[in-house]
């Protein structure tokens, strides 16, 4: 018996929290059950909604979806790129600006750290319209541009603010150290504190691509040209068109393919993702 | 070394950091300027003209904002919209997710499953879930109208279509992804100090006792961090909204932000959308700083 194990308490005591559990859980679930067994149906299953197992497998709806009457696959390409791109930018700029606000004296740090903090408070729709015309005046609609761009300038506040909390973290000494052996700001930022962030650097990322992932107002603001569409906006695409009402199944084989890389990345950095949510209270 | 090489050197040592540090923090300020900052004042501009990106921005002064309060029945009514879905939302959310992380925090086996199964819908991106609870709650080709009908016989209505139930239908999506709350919640759970309990059983306290007098008021801290995300979240609504109901039945679902976007983009009414803009941010600032204001009523922060 292992000493985790040996922590546990005796279940009969709580066998009625048990029995909420499970019943929760299995509702709570429900929807994403379904969700893979509908995109598994042939057309004509569809219409038989109760039925919950289908059979065959109709594995062929994801190659439907994926590049025959939909391309999905393309969607997910863009996906994956506007995704690199933006959590690259997202990890080096809120690093590099917090080892400046957690590490380095300057005037007027204070008021810039608490403008970064508030900007949390104001939401996207307020922006919009003046972020449309200055991107539109750059000519960056139909590009990938204003989904990636900002990424590069800290304007993730968050991020930029768990990076600051690690960096404080850090023993003073360990920098002190470099600076006598002459080394400059820069080194000491790319060369000793960014390989102690590792576990930092795995949180901002995972919420990064989450975030990048999901988003679903800036493409629906700056993309009109479906080849350039990201998942979410594929998938908008696919459900207000006419023919969505009995093609259920390949809605739901689009659904799936966008949420398994979430899930995918969930499962890895599990334990990392968990405690950056917890610590953040914040959704993306 | 004397004394005023040694403030020289502090000096230029002084000057070189400040240097170093402007260099770290100047891409945020470029950001802040060009991404943040700048466009909140040109969108405060923006709501004092007439503009639809054709021609010039006109200044017409108030006019907007006159508009939105005076004429504007649609305004009015997304208001109203986004107050009785933040009502009905928040405190659900914060109740439900209380009453899950407390059903989780206990080291009981197979408790790993089940807090990953109440986490897991939150993890999916919120456009996926609402085209999965379009489905879901789709009458006829979705899950559960067949099967309420098959099991009670009695024929439930078009969730998402009745102006009756279309936001609460929103309002369950929201449910369903509690999961991020809920860790929030189980996090100050297992923050409360075990000898608090101990203490409270010796004096005889039963489980109910118990969950009044230590949980909740030292949970207090995070209901109210959680309350003000809350707050700040649902007055942000979109994606949900548009994709589930684009704010019909009856402009039952007529949330804020889609009916700022509608303005903006569908009308290309830029100025007036800016207007909302205004409103919108004054609005979460106002009721932030109503519930900061009332919290040291009710907040505990004593760690005893």
């Amino acid at each position: 018996m292992t000493a985790s194990e040996a922590a546990y308490e005796p279940w009969r005591p709580h066998i009625g929290r048990y029995i909420v559990l499970f019943g929760l859980s299995a509702i709570w679930l429900l929807p994403v059950v379904l969700l893979g067994t509908t995109s598994l149906k042939t057309q004509p299953q569809v219409y038989d909604a109760t039925r919950i197992f289908p059979w065959p497998l109709a594995w062929e709806n994801y190659k439907l979806v994926l590049f025959e009457s939909f391309p999905f696959a393309r969607f997910v390409f863009n996906s994956i790129v506007v995704a690199i791109a933006s959590v690259a930018g997202d990890v080096l700029s809120s690093a590099f600006i917090a080892y400046g606000f957690a590490q380095l004296r300057f005037p007027g740090r204070r008021i810039m750290f608490l403008l970064m903090i508030a900007t949390m408070m104001f939401p996207f729709a307020v922006r919009m319209i003046p972020l449309f015309l200055i991107f539109k005046e750059l000519d960056w609609i139909n590009t990938w541009y204003p989904l990636i761009a900002p990424s590069f300038f800290g304007t993730h506040a968050f991020f930029i603010f768990l990076f600051h909390q690690f960096f404080l973290g850090m023993p003073k000494s360990l920098m002190e150290a470099a600076r006598i052996d002459g080394a400059n700001e820069l080194q000491i930022w790319w060369r000793i504190v960014m390989p102690l962030s590792k576990p930092v650097v795995a949180v901002v990322a995972v919420l990064a691509f989450e975030q990048s992932w999901s988003d679903f107002m800036s493409p629906l603001l700056y993309l009109n040209d479906s080849k350039m569409y990201t998942l979410p906006m594929g998938l908008y695409s696919l459900i207000s068109g006419d023919d969505v009402a009995s093609n259920w199944h390949l809605v739901m084989a689009a659904t799936v393919t966008m949420i398994l890389p979430v899930v995918a990345v969930f499962i890895v950095a599990q334990r990392y993702f968990v405690r950056g949510v917890t610590a953040s209270g914040i959704k993306g | 070394m004397n004394a005023s090489t040694h403030s020289r050197l502090t000096m230029t040592n002084r000057r070189r950091e400040a240097l170093w540090g402007l260099l770290f923090v100047s891409p945020w300020i470029f950001g802040f300027v060009v991404f943040s900052a700048g466009p909140m004042i040109a969108s405060l501009y923006l709501s004092f003209t007439e503009y639809n990106v054709v021609q010039a921005p006109t200044w017409i002064g108030w006019e907007n904002y006159e508009r939105l309060f005076t004429s504007d029945r649609l305004y009015i009514k997304s208001l109203w919209v986004t107050l009785e879905y933040s009502m009905v939302r928040v405190p659900l959310v914060i109740v439900v997710g209380l009453a899950f992380a407390m059903l989780i925090n206990a080291r009981l086996r197979f408790m790993s499953v089940f807090r990953v199964s109440l986490y897991l819908p939150s993890v999916v991106p919120l456009v996926a879930a609402s085209v999965l609870w379009l489905w879901f709650l789709n009458p006829q080709l979705g899950f559960l109208n067949p099967l309420i009908r098959e099991v009670t016989g009695w024929s439930p209505p078009n969730w998402l279509r009745d102006p009756d139930f279309a936001l609460y239908a929103i309002v369950a999506l929201s449910v369903w992804q509690v999961g991020h709350t809920m860790m929030i919640f189980l996090a100050g759970l297992q923050e409360i100090p075990r000898d608090l309990y101990e203490a409270a059983e010796i004096d005889g306290c039963g489980p109910i006792q118990r969950m009044r007098h230590v949980t909740l008021p030292m949970m207090t801290p995070t209901i109210y961090f959680n309350l003000i995300i809350g707050v700040i979240q649902s007055f942000q609504a979109f994606a949900a909204v548009f994709i589930l109901t684009r704010g019909g039945p009856a402009n039952e679902t007529l949330i804020y932000v889609v009916y700022l976007y509608r303005r903006g983009v569908e009308y290309i009414e830029m100025g007036y959308a800016s207007a909302m803009a205004a409103i919108l941010v004054l609005a979460i600032l106002a009721l932030t700083a109503l519930i900061m204001k009332t919290s040291d009523k009710w907040v505990t922060y004593d760690r005893v």
